[in-house]
């Protein structure tokens, strides 16, 4: 072992100016909203089929891991998920932000990025041929629980009043059943426009949402940040960093655990970011002693969704290298890359080419170190953008975001739907309903219907099917445990004060 | 002022006679040298697939008999439909081709109806290769033939992943299912990617698909049946038996033919351009390099097979009968 990992080191390290190179592109890529490692390793393709095997799998998979991270920067600052994975960053990150925290949250979010992704690349290293056999564990019905973790934040990020979440919700899971039925291609709400055949497109949803709508909100202040706090932020130095550093290293058992949760999705086929990083939210708010903070600056909630997102890349390494399946779309490009080269992915790599494996860890890992030194010592340079004056930024951040929305697809049409999630989610905030249990219902909705109806598929229609495994059903009981529990506390607690 | 305005009249003349030519000048080499620029590819499924790898390796060889490069760009959705209407809607200049199979994309045409037209709006000029459908199951699995499939299928409903229901292979699993009283339940996962996943971990009993797709497979599954008349692929195929072979029943052949398709209107309007599209094709066809490419993206040159359009139309037309007459089957009402 020892020696395959300084033989692996070696190698990665003849070409180790590809690493901080990858990390740096990724970050600014996952910077800028609607683009994804995925399309970016895409347009790179010619130059990384011209490059050896292990050098061009260093250069991608350091593009992939900087580029969570880079998510996160607008998450943050402006409100703006660049990708669905950076989604549930801006639920705390973007209230700390306003409240003058914004260097603080950057920090926290690249901390336990970097954590999250360094102690997970670790478990991969050490036991890649072993975790393959998780995948065969994951199936239609383990995927569908595992999306309702993240569907039943519905019910816990309601905003001010329950049932209005609970409506804004049933919203998003409606606008979620656009489009063409998972199974049987059957049209549902299309109204015959092309763009929404695939479904609502979840960039546009996403900025429209969240960015458009905030920047919507911005131009009836001077700034981002509360004109209570505005003073104290200009004048802080390297405080907000420190403090964030300080905060994540305080909450070390919270970014395990969630880059522990994100490094289980990873491993799934096909589950992908997004759904780690809200299910790893959700459960990052079941164990916390201030539920009531999330949503408002609660610095769990960002360690939840980064280490999550930074843990899941991984893990999503290891079916692509161990089965030579895929999980998703950065993955299916390096299949190309690794194909092209004529290397066996699957089993017979490890008895072909088992080096190659390793290799690519090690520079993911060594991609996490690189990423600790770029990213920690910007948030103090990145926060300052928030103190921009809101008739700057917000024109600039809704031009940004609906280039976004257009890059991600190539449609125009997908620029409107923005536009149309921004008016919503602007008449939603006015209003006191919660964009986020929309959001939720608009991303997770689809994914969670398409698993569903496999499962009953699999079952030949009978509900019975979905606690028939017992990785199912234990996970039913951890859903439904998930779900009591804080409720259970909570009474006990106010019982207990009473007396 | 009179000299002066006879003047401004013969300047404003000659401008606007300069401007016609300059305006000539842009627009006519889009006729007068085909192609103007570089093709765009329009291709009705995500990045990083089997056709994806394919458009690769043919554009590589195919751009130095045409002497421009090609771009793709992906529209998947609606099992293809997203992509051709996209196509369709392209301007008729010969500069928009469509990289699709024809048959899962002629299945899709008939169940699904889409606001286009075959052949009005487009012809597939050249197809490029034939792939078999087959199906596999899992080498440490409880079924490892076809006819332990079908005994088990007589028993219980056996679940098959396929990729989607408008699919060649779909159709052979349920005539297979028909012809010998077995029930087979299809399991549409929404790619070929999740469908062989299912297949790998066991979800499912069997998995229908193109052979080329799931050859990276083979230490890990067994071929129990090829959808043809005759296994012209026995060495990649583990030597797969027909449903002749193996179990004494007839089914019409099924595979994939991964084909290009222009404009309808740019053919007739421009026959040409379109011969020199059609022939650039044909000698990059030709061209020994293309085996070479067609390997290095990890295809099998066995499947290479050019048909021109009128065969290609021919494919086309006979996928269209046969998806009509199983229609019922195929939109799960039967």
């Amino acid at each position: 072992m020892w020696e395959m990992t300084l033989n692996s080191l070696s190698q990665v390290m003849s070409s180790w100016w590809l690493i901080p190179l990858g990390v740096a592109l990724g970050i600014f890529v996952g910077a800028v909203p609607g683009f994804s490692s995925t399309n970016v390793l895409i347009i790179l393709l010619p130059f990384t089929l011209g490059m050896e095997t292990g050098p061009a799998m260093a250069f991608m998979s350091s593009l992939y891991s900087g580029s969570h991270m880079g998510g996160s920067i607008p998450a943050v600052l402006f409100n703006v998920p660049g990708t669905g994975a950076a989604a549930a960053t801006c639920f705390d990150g973007y209230p700390m932000t306003q409240q003058g925290r914004g260097q603080e949250a950057l920090a926290i979010a690249f901390v336990a990025s970097a954590i999250g992704g360094l102690f997970t690349t670790v478990i991969t290293y050490g036991a890649l041929p072993y975790l393959s056999k998780m995948v065969y564990y994951f199936g239609s019905i383990e995927n569908f629980i595992i999306i309702l973790f993240g569907v039943a934040l519905i019910g816990q990020i309601t905003g001010e009043s329950a049932l209005k979440g609970l409506m804004a919700g049933m919203f998003g899971l409606l606008l979620g059943a656009i489009g063409y039925d998972h199974v049987y291609s059957v049209p549902r709400a299309t109204f015959d426009i092309v763009y929404l055949f695939d479904g609502v497109p979840r960039i546009p949803a996403i900025v429209g949402l969240f960015a458009i709508s905030e920047a919507m909100r911005m131009i009836e202040k001077d700034t981002i940040i509360d004109a209570s706090q505005l003073s104290t932020s200009l004048k802080e130095g390297w405080q907000g960093t420190l403090r964030g550093i300080r905060v994540s290293f305080q909450k070390i058992g919270a970014i395990i655990r969630s880059s522990l949760i994100g490094f289980v999705v990873g491993i799934i086929p096909g589950a992908g970011a997004t759904i780690g990083s809200f299910v790893s939210y959700q459960q990052a708010m079941v164990f916390s002693k201030d539920k009531d903070q999330f949503g408002k600056g609660a610095p769990e909630g960002v360690i939840a969704s980064e280490a999550a997102n930074n843990g899941l890349t991984s893990g999503t390494l290891i079916p692509l290298l161990t089965l030579g399946i895929p999980g998703g779309g950065t993955a299916a490009v390096m299949l190309i890359v690794l194909q092209t080269h004529g290397v066996p992915v699957g089993p017979r790599l490890f008895q072909v080419m088992p080096h190659l494996a390793y290799e690519v860890v090690m520079a993911m890992l060594l991609a996490y170190i690189v990423m600790v030194i770029i990213g920690v010592p910007l948030a103090k340079s990145l926060a300052r953008m928030s103190f921009f004056p809101t008739k700057a930024l917000a024109p600039t951040i809704i031009s940004f975001t609906l280039i976004g929305s257009f890059v991600a697809r190539g449609y125009l049409f997908d620029m409107w739907v923005a536009l149309f999630f921004g008016v919503l989610g602007y008449i939603l905030k006015r209003t006191g309903y919660s964009p986020h249990a929309i959001l939720i219902g608009v991303i997770l909705g689809p994914m969670a219907e398409q698993y569903f109806l496999r499962s009953m598929l699999l079952g030949n229609g009978n509900l019975s099917i979905l606690f028939s495994r017992p990785l199912g059903n234990f996970l039913w009981v951890l859903l439904v445990m998930s779900m009591v529990l804080p409720t259970l506390t909570n009474f006990l607690r106010s019982r207990r004060a009473s007396r | 002022m009179g000299k002066q305005g006879a003047m401004i009249k013969k300047i404003a003349r000659i401008t606007c006679l300069l401007m016609t030519l300059l305006l000539v000048f842009i627009s006519a080499p889009c006729w007068a040298d085909y192609p103007s620029k570089n093709m765009s590819i329009i291709v009705p499924t995500g990045e990083g697939g089997a056709m994806d790898r394919v458009i690769r390796a043919v554009t590589n060889v195919w751009r130095d008999h045409l002497g421009v490069n090609f771009q793709s760009t992906f529209h998947p959705g609606a099992s293809g439909e997203v992509g051709y209407m996209f196509f369709c809607k392209r301007p008729a200049d010969g500069h928009t081709l469509l990289a699709g199979n024809i048959a899962p994309e002629m299945m899709m045409y008939v169940l699904q109806e889409p606001d286009f037209k075959f052949p009005d709006d487009f012809v597939y000029f050249a197809s490029m290769d034939s792939d078999p459908a087959v199906l596999w199951v899992r080498k440490n699995g409880p079924i490892q033939s076809i006819q332990d499939l079908v005994a088990e299928g007589k028993k219980r409903p056996v679940n098959i992943a396929t990729s989607r229901f408008p699919h060649p292979s779909t159709l052979a699993v349920l005539l297979l299912g028909e012809a010998t009283g077995a029930q087979f339940n299809i399991i549409p996962y929404g790619g070929g990617n999740p469908a062989r996943t299912a297949g790998l971990t066991g979800e499912v009993d069997a998995v229908t698909t193109f052979l080329s797709s799931s050859l990276d497979f083979t230490s890990e599954i067994n071929f129990i049946v090829m959808f043809q008349n005759e296994n012209k692929w026995k060495d990649i195929s583990q030597h797969a038996p027909t449903p002749q072979e193996a179990l004494g029943v007839t089914i019409p052949e099924f595979g994939g033919n991964r084909a290009w398709a222009v404009s309808r209107e740019f053919k007739d309007k421009n026959p040409a351009e379109y011969e020199k599209l059609v022939s650039s094709f044909k000698s990059a066809f030709e061209d020994p390099k293309l085996q070479e490419e067609w390997k290095k993206v990890g295809m099998d040159p066995q499947f290479l097979e050019f048909r021109d359009e009128e065969e290609s139309t021919k494919l086309a037309f006979e996928i269209i009968e046969t998806a009509k007459k199983y229609q019922e089957i195929l939109k799960g009402k039967k």
